[in-house]
């Protein structure tokens, strides 16, 4: 690990002597197209594997924007930015500049019937943007690149001077692609034998699908106070953020408890498409065994499959994916080898065995298994940052 | 995008009057913070219903969906919902979602149904659905304190020592003192056996 520090103007390389690889940074000063907002603050730059991490500090302009400065150092290789507001208000990404200032993506185009990124929505003080996102898009190239994002009251006001914290991410696309994530056992579930043995019955299928798309999963259990009745993660939760605090290596942690969300009582979900990697109230995912199990709450053969299935489902969202097709059969991912069918019949019969298809397909005999990727939504899962 | 206004200005067309909050990682969508001039097309999450199906398959279809579904979305309590409810209420349908939440409707949209609360009582004392005795367990809450220590009682009755002590551990942690003390008062009771 190295660490070092930056004077505005002057590209940060964290640790490029050592390992040749590119580097990230901000230039700093007068900020984007716009002169939109202002860095205040660039803190330190760490290494987890072959990403390089740094953190800086800014503040929204007269706008209410700020156009994060992002400086690629050597061309290829994925981006994140997670951006945070330390007042827990609103955020959200609006645009991305290439270096030659053009606009590479702007909101407006990826708030309608075609999903590219959670990022462009409204949700919460924590917003993920990362780039490339699709195999479509253009590689990166050296030079500073800028990602405009927007502070908002709770009237979706634009607000000037919000201090945001930034977190930026890069590394080169890796020889190997492992994911590590976290199974944290709420409310004592870690002594109950027969959910452990499901869930690593399930993690040992859901590591065969991801293999599949190319991803190794590097597997390890905790546990978390927490009530086994699970919170949603639309809102959040403190004791997760708490959690994961404590987690340095871009794991992607996933509560197991009873239920979510007890209106919905979902099979489970995740924090962001993709999820935070700083620690936030929606960093992870959450997963009801008990809804994978079912009314006897035994787990049989096809328990563990659709629960094997939902964990690569959901952790796809994590990652990045979309569902192909919504459930109501008129907004679409953004990929262009996942058909956009119109109605359920089309849709089950394109994508009936497409992991990240909304609903599961059963009948009282069994379910069709849900297992595969196409390339372009194994591409999206690969080039999550935590994907190294 | 303009960036001439004072803080706080109201965007209009164009700005943030499109974006829309809570696309969540079940890919959920919600609505927009529509301000200004309201151009934001909603995308519903609404299930669509397919026209060939029974109502009877439409609901099972609305109870397997991933991103779930409101059970006040499916329709107005009557007795039809709730006899269509009690009949996916059966452990040994899949996927395993749909009995699971057609328990959990049926205690919120008909707390104080006889039907429903007979059904109930036979969930938390089985084994083959006990499953569905952990949802009303979830959802004791839901229900009149009566009912709650009566149900309490029953389940405390499970054959299934596994599934007896996972439901002993819900109900002490249910935050309702009453069921709280029924639990407590077999605990001490068990030991001094």
């Amino acid at each position: 690990m190295s660490t070092g520090s930056k004077t505005s103007g002057i590209i940060f390389c964290v640790a490029a002597g050592l390992i040749g690889a590119g580097c990230i940074g901000s230039t700093g000063g007068s900020g984007g197209k716009n002169g939109n907002g202002t860095v205040i603050d660039t803190g330190g730059a760490t290494e987890i594997g072959a990403v390089q991490v740094q953190t800086l500090a800014g503040t929204t302009g007269r706008g209410g924007t700020w156009d994060i400065p992002v400086e690629i150092a050597e061309a290829g290789g994925v981006f994140q930015i997670d951006a945070a507001r330390p007042d827990g208000g609103l955020i959200s990404t609006e645009f991305l500049y290439s270096p030659d200032g053009d606009t590479l993506v702007s909101w407006e185009d990826w708030t309608g019937r075609f999903g590219l990124t959670d990022a462009f929505f409204v949700n919460d003080n924590v917003t993920v943007f990362s780039w490339p996102i699709r195999d479509s898009d253009p590689d990166l190239v050296a030079g500073e690149y800028r990602v405009g994002v927007g502070a908002v009251d709770e009237n979706y006001r634009y607000e000037a001077g919000i201090d945001i914290d930034v977190t930026l991410y890069w590394r080169p696309h890796p020889a190997r692609r492992t994911l590590s994530v976290i199974l944290l056992y709420a409310a004592g579930l870690e002594q109950d034998r027969d959910v452990v043995a499901a869930m690593d019955a399930g993690v040992a299928r859901w590591q065969e699908i991801y293999a599949d798309a190319g991803i190794t999963l590097d597997v390890r259990s905790d546990t978390i106070d927490m009530d086994a009745n699970l919170p949603s993660l639309y809102r959040g939760s403190d004791e997760l953020e708490a959690y994961y605090a404590g987690v340095d290596d871009l794991a992607v942690p996933i509560i197991i408890g009873d239920l979510i969300a007890n209106d919905e009582l979902l099979y489970g979900e995740a924090g962001g498409i993709p999820g935070p990697l700083i620690p936030s109230r929606r960093s992870g995912v959450v997963l009801s065994w008990l809804t994978c199990a079912g009314g006897d709450g035994a787990f049989s053969d096809d328990d563990i499959e659709l629960l094997a299935e939902t964990f690569a489902h959901e952790v796809g969202h994590y990652l990045g994916a979309y569902h192909p097709v919504e459930s109501n059969y008129r907004s679409w991912d953004a990929l262009e080898d996942t058909p956009a069918c119109e109605d359920w019949r089309a849709c089950e019969e394109a994508m009936q065995d497409n992991l990240m298809f909304p609903y599961p397909l059963c009948t009282r005999n069994g379910c069709v298994d849900q297992d595969q990727l196409t390339d372009e939504q194994g591409g999206v899962l690969s080039r999550f940052m935590g994907v190294k | 995008m303009d960036t001439t206004m004072d803080t706080a200005t109201q965007k209009t067309i164009g700005t943030m009057t499109q974006k829309m909050i809570g696309r969540t990682g079940r890919g959920l969508l919600l609505w927009a913070g529509i301000i200004g001039a309201g151009i934001g097309a909603a995308v519903a999450a609404t299930p669509e219903t397919p026209a060939a199906a029974t109502p009877a398959d439409a609901l099972a279809r609305s109870l397997s969906m991933r991103d779930g579904v409101t059970c006040q979305s499916l329709g107005t309590p009557t007795p039809e919902l709730r006899d269509a409810l009690l009949s996916l209420a059966d452990p040994a349908l899949l996927p395993p979602a749909v009995p699971v939440r057609a328990a959990a409707c049926l205690l919120e949209q008909f707390p104080a149904d006889p039907a429903v609360l007979a059904a109930a009582n036979g969930w938390v004392q089985t084994p083959g659905s006990a499953g569905l005795g952990l949802v009303v367990i979830s959802r004791l809450s839901l229900l009149s304190p009566e009912v709650q220590q009566s149900l309490a009682a029953a389940a405390l009755q499970m054959p299934d020592p596994a599934w007896k002590a996972r439901f002993q551990s819900r109900l002490l942690n249910s935050g309702l003192p009453a069921v709280v003390g029924l639990v407590e008062a077999q605990q001490v009771q068990g030991k001094g056996k």
